[in-house]
């Protein structure tokens, strides 16, 4: 496992297992070698305003991979030899980085030991026999001992043998010590630089020291060295693959040894095959039994020797789960050394590496299903048979081809994807390689310039799509093309890459058409192309708007083609596409939510989409004109197009009512108000303004509505007092609404009122406390447009009774705001500062001689001040009916008692007798 | 970043040839960055751009997405691979847009939320994984950015 960046990469990364990269290639998971690439580009999907679905791809992020050093040394040795012998230690040294490097050997003997080595050499073991013969030497303590250098390349494993000689008068018993060094050069650019790990036995504590120890007898010593050979058979696959082995059994002792016996684990990826020829006195075997072979010696005597030859088939699969190449195989030996009851402990021999031949071998195929009949769903049309059929496409659709890709060889691979071969339409196809996901993008991996399936384990499959990106025309069929995909492993000039290829066809291409209509149920509509519902050459639908006005027309576009499509939106005042609207026509596409567009989603065959044009006048729109509209829906993708024709005719109809006409009777000192609904009901927006016209004998004001209480319009104010800018409360279809009054310059402050639209006006007319009984008054409204084109009046006529109600009103200054006046009511203004209150006292006499009936005194908290609490009745006759009822900062209070005053059983309510009183009480705190 | 000559002779020779779609293309500006992570003295994680990686490296890739249109872009997905000779860090994935992260393990067939169960009690490899991507809930407003990260361990 390599070590994190520096110190400091976070600790709790799960970082992946190293497994021992081959000369075969790599394993799945290994880590990437020194100068390779990390390349990653991301994928969007998303839907733009118009509704079209787009994709987007990211910049291309590519990450180039730094070498790494990284090694092991394995392991500790212990061997007996005999005085003047040599003592041999197998040590095993892998680069375990991502890329090539150089290692420093040396030796050293230990001083605290018991004497010294007369000579000491570092073999490589090169041919794997774990014998020194012929080996060159890396570093001999013999001369000027500087370290010796090799090369070891990324995740390459080589033995190395210590071979170190005794003197021929060491004692017996004694023991002598050498550590092997091995360091990295690359990493650092001196010997003893680089770390190189001990694994396995370790004596000591130091990194790349591996401690051998010579024990010096006069007893047996067994040395045993194996050596294998790799024979490759004529197939192109492991089946007739196979390794020689040869075990040879030494004792390189004194004296013999005896019960010695030899075991050889045959690794997990052979098969035995049979035994050759073998040197030797064996008194059992050689023999195999569940892959483990033995032999046995009664003894074997000083410098006697036996060898045992067998061969092994390699494992067919082996590779094809994603597993290395390498075949490593151990023997060991055991026997009685020293003639004491008991065997010594087994010594090992060196460990035989092989690799097993590596072939790239690929797949590549059709799906033979997944594919519903006239769905570019990416699955077979038809049959496993090496093309990946579509039945039918549509022009301009991305075709999805659906393809499995197997990596059918016995190593990583990685291979890139390419289509040739087109004909028919996908000749003029663009192609793109996708995940099944059918949105990311497959990259190029290796910087070889072609979209690559990454790396596949051995038995792998991998689904991919080609998408084909069809022109808008298609030529005569056959519509076809071969994607091939081809192994990108490094192999030798002149080998040929191994490939695969498949098929991609379309079986016809679909017909392409669109219909645009006012109605979906119209004759024609959505009959798959056979009959246009709306024609241009004559007005569906004629709709009728004011200047400035705006119409609707409902619109449906059904895609009656074979294949899905998006339809673009236009709209023009004759057939001509290049031709533009008269200056103000205005023409918007809406969906169903309000929202403008410009094109359909994308429609399937057969889909509806339904929205509506909103076509808006200009202001300066004559009467009586007559407006075509054309109405387009186009495909850029197939450039099929249907156009609808329809028409708005102008007129100017401004017309406002007042209504409705009032009447009623209040005596003197009496006030009365007429409510009246100003209406626009003409086509045009009018500015009105409403004023008084005439009035015959009594005093009125007018009021309009400036807010909204309670859904209901209120806080009427004095339409004397209104300025361009003030609130006025405007029903529309919506409901109520407070807009602002315009400024209808010389015209004054307006009430702007769209057709349909009405505003509250209120006339209130009072009659002096002197208005004879009998006195009739006739009041006059009018409402007239700024513009003068729409007019209208309302009267109401008053006729004042005989009875008198008289009225006074006083107040008196609470300053402490308790309630209490602090004075009687003696004063019709009183002085108050910010703070203080004022009660205020409403006094109503019937000073007539007849019974006055809904009495009622109405009041309101004046400027810059509010209520306090509520108005009360403080007087009233018995037993008295009366209640008050506050609005905002109006209240009402009605008064009296229900009486008959025309003794005809059919009593009146809130009536005061001949000379009764009542009064009322409201207290306001000025702001 | 300075590409090898033949990377980037190779990667136009693609990009004419696969008429993909381009960064630039659109009113959603896409962009993709990679970061080494590391943590200081104090176990503050660091962050560094860079183009240059080793075996056991943290990488953070952020994908920073931004609607440089009028009008709000709907239905997003992001999708991005796990690149060869990585592995993805699960629960690594960060991002403020309110959505759905999911991952895959054959290659975009299917998708889930990891860590993936190839059956009951039994996990997927952690170098099975191989596309991520996040599904967000609301459209991209008018000018707005959104980050989506998620990292890998160089293998």
């Amino acid at each position: 496992m390599f070590a994190p960046r520096a110190a400091c990469v976070a600790a709790a990364l799960p970082l992946a297992a190293l497994m021992v990269l081959r000369s075969s290639g790599p394993a799945f998971g290994d880590p990437p070698p020194a100068g390779a690439e990390v390349v990653n580009q991301a994928n969007v999907l998303y839907t733009d305003a118009d509704g079209v679905a787009r994709e987007a791809l990211t910049n291309e992020v590519v990450l180039f991979v730094q070498q790494v050093y990284s090694a092991t040394l394995q392991g500790d040795g212990a061997r007996g030899v005999v005085p003047g012998a040599s003592a041999r230690f197998t040590h095993t040294l892998t680069n375990t980085g991502n890329g090539a490097d150089i290692y420093c050997v040396s030796a050293e003997q230990l001083s605290s030991d018991g004497g010294e080595f007369e000579l000491i050499e570092v073999f490589q073991d090169v041919n794997g026999d774990g014998d020194p013969s012929g080996d060159p030497v890396v570093w001999s303590s013999a001369g000027a001992p500087a370290p010796g250098q090799i090369e070891l390349a990324a995740s390459q494993t080589l033995d190395l043998i210590m071979v170190a000689q005794t003197d021929a008068g060491t004692a017996n018993g004694t023991s002598l010590a050498v550590d092997l060094r091995v360091s990295s050069f690359s990493g650092t650019g001196a010997c003893g630089g680089g770390v190189v790990a001990d694994i396995g036995a370790n004596a000591d504590s130091a990194d790349g020291t591996n401690r051998n120890v010579a024990t010096v007898t006069l007893g047996a010593v067994l040395e045993l060295a194996k050596a294998s050979t790799y024979r490759q058979g004529a197939l192109a696959d492991l089946s007739d693959d196979q390794i020689d082995y040869v075990i040879t059994l030494t004792n390189t002792g004194a004296a013999p040894a005896s019960d010695v016996t030899v075991t050889d684990v045959l690794a997990a990826e052979l098969d035995f095959a049979s035994f050759g020829s073998h040197d030797g006195t064996f008194s059992a075997g050689p023999s195999m039994s569940n892959d483990v072979i033995t032999a046995g010696l009664a003894t074997l005597g000083p410098g006697d020797s036996a060898v045992i030859r067998f061969t092994a088939d390699v494992v067919d699969a082996l590779g094809a789960s994603g597993e290395g190449l390498t075949i490593e195989n151990t023997a060991s030996v055991s026997g009685n050394l020293d003639g004491a009851p008991g065997l010594e402990a087994p010594v090992a021999s060196n460990t035989t590496r092989d690799t097993a031949s590596a072939f790239y071998q690929v797949a590549l195929s059709d799906t033979g299903s997944g594919g519903l009949n006239g769905v570019n769903d990416g699955g077979d049309d038809d049959a496993l048979n090496g093309t990946q059929f579509v039945d039918t496409a549509a022009p301009g659709d991305t075709v999805f081809f659906n393809l499995d890709v197997t990596n059918t060889g016995n190593v990583v691979d990685t291979y890139t994807l390419e289509t040739g071969s087109a004909s028919g339409w996908l000749s003029g196809a663009a192609f793109r390689y996708l995940y099944s996901d059918r949105a990311t993008p497959l990259l190029d991996t290796n910087g070889d310039g072609l979209a690559d399936t990454g790396p596949l384990a051995p038995g792998e499959t991998m689904r991919f799509v080609v998408a084909a990106v069809l022109p808008s025309t298609a030529p005569p069929a056959p519509h076809g093309a071969a994607v091939t995909v081809t192994s990108t492993a490094n192999l030798p000039t002149g080998t040929s890459r191994a490939s695969a290829s498949a098929g991609l066809a379309i079986g016809s291409a679909g017909s392409s058409g669109v219909d645009i209509a006012n109605a979906s149920g119209v004759p024609g509509f959505n009959d798959d192309g056979a009959v246009n519902a709306h024609p241009p050459t004559s007005v569906a639908t004629q709709k009728t708007a004011p200047p400035g006005g705006s119409v609707v027309f409902d619109l449906f576009i059904a895609n009656e083609g074979e294949g899905g499509d998006v339809f673009q939106l236009s709209a023009h005042p004759t057939l001509a596409a290049d031709t533009a609207f008269p200056a103000g026509w205005v023409v918007r596409f809406l969906d169903d939510t309000g929202a403008e567009i410009s094109s359909t989603p994308r429609l399937a065959p057969g889909d509806v989409f339904d929205f509506t044009a909103q076509v808006t006048a200009p202001t300066s729109a004559l009467d009586a004109a007559v407006q075509d509209v054309f109405l387009t829906a186009r495909s850029l993708e197939t450039g099929v197009s249907d156009t609808k024709r329809d028409s708005v005719a102008i007129n100017r109809a401004p017309a406002i009512t007042l209504t409705p006409d009032g009447s009623g009777t209040i005596s003197a000192c009496g006030i009365t108000e007429y409510t009246h609904v100003l209406r626009n009901t003409g086509t045009t927006s009018e500015d009105v303004r409403v004023r008084i016209d005439s009035q015959t004998r009594l005093n009125a004001e007018l009021r309009y509505a400036a807010a909204i209480n309670g859904g209901e319009p209120g806080g009427y104010v004095d339409a004397g007092l209104a300025v361009a800018g003030d609130d006025v409360a405007i029903l529309s279809q919506s409901g109520w609404r407070v807009d602002a009054l315009v400024d209808a310059g010389a015209f004054g402050p307006a009430i702007r009122l769209a057709p349909g639209e009405e505003a509250r006006i209120r006339a209130r007319v009072s009659a002096p406390c002197d208005t004879p009984p009998a006195t009739v008054d006739v009041l006059t409204l009018s409402a007239v447009s700024s513009d003068g084109d729409a007019s209208a009046t309302a009267q109401n006529r008053t006729e004042v009774g005989s009875a008198r109600l008289e009225v006074t009103k006083f107040g008196a200054l609470d300053a402490g705001c308790d309630g209490a006046p602090d004075t009687g009511f003696l004063d019709a203004q009183v002085r108050a500062e910010p703070g203080q209150c004022v009660v205020w006292q409403i006094t109503l006499e019937n000073a007539g001689a007849e019974t006055v009936c809904d009495v009622r005194a109405r009041d309101a908290a004046p400027a810059f001040t509010q209520l306090v609490g509520l108005p009360g009745i403080v007087e009233e006759p018995a037993p008295g009916t009366g209640a008050c009822a506050v609005l905002d900062r109006d209240f009402a209070c009605s008064l009296g008692n229900a009486l008959d005053p025309n003794g005809n059983g059919a009593p009146q309510a809130f009536c005061l007798a001949a000379g009764q009183i009542a009064r009322v009480n409201f207290s306001v705190q000025v702001d | 970043m300075n590409l090898p000559h033949h990377r980037a002779v190779a990667a136009l020779a693609a990009a004419l040839a696969l008429a993909a779609p381009a960064a630039a293309d659109g009113p959603l500006r896409s962009e993709l960055t990679a970061f080494i992570v590391t943590v200081d003295e104090d176990g503050a994680e660091m962050f560094e751009q860079v183009d240059e990686v080793e075996p056991g490296d943290l990488v953070e890739y952020r994908l920073v997405y931004t609607n440089t249109s009028e009008a709000p872009l709907e239905g997003l997905v992001v999708s991005a691979p796990v690149p060869a000779s990585t592995d993805l860090v699960l629960g690594s994935e960060t991002t403020q847009v309110p959505g759905i992260f999911e991952a895959s393990i054959d290659e975009g067939a299917n998708w889930g939320a990891p860590p993936i169960f190839l059956e009951p009690g039994t996990e997927a490899d952690i170098d099975d994984y191989d596309l991520v991507r996040w599904s967000p809930e609301t459209a991209i407003t008018p000018g707005e950015e959104w980050l989506f990260a998620y990292r890998v361990s160089v293998e």
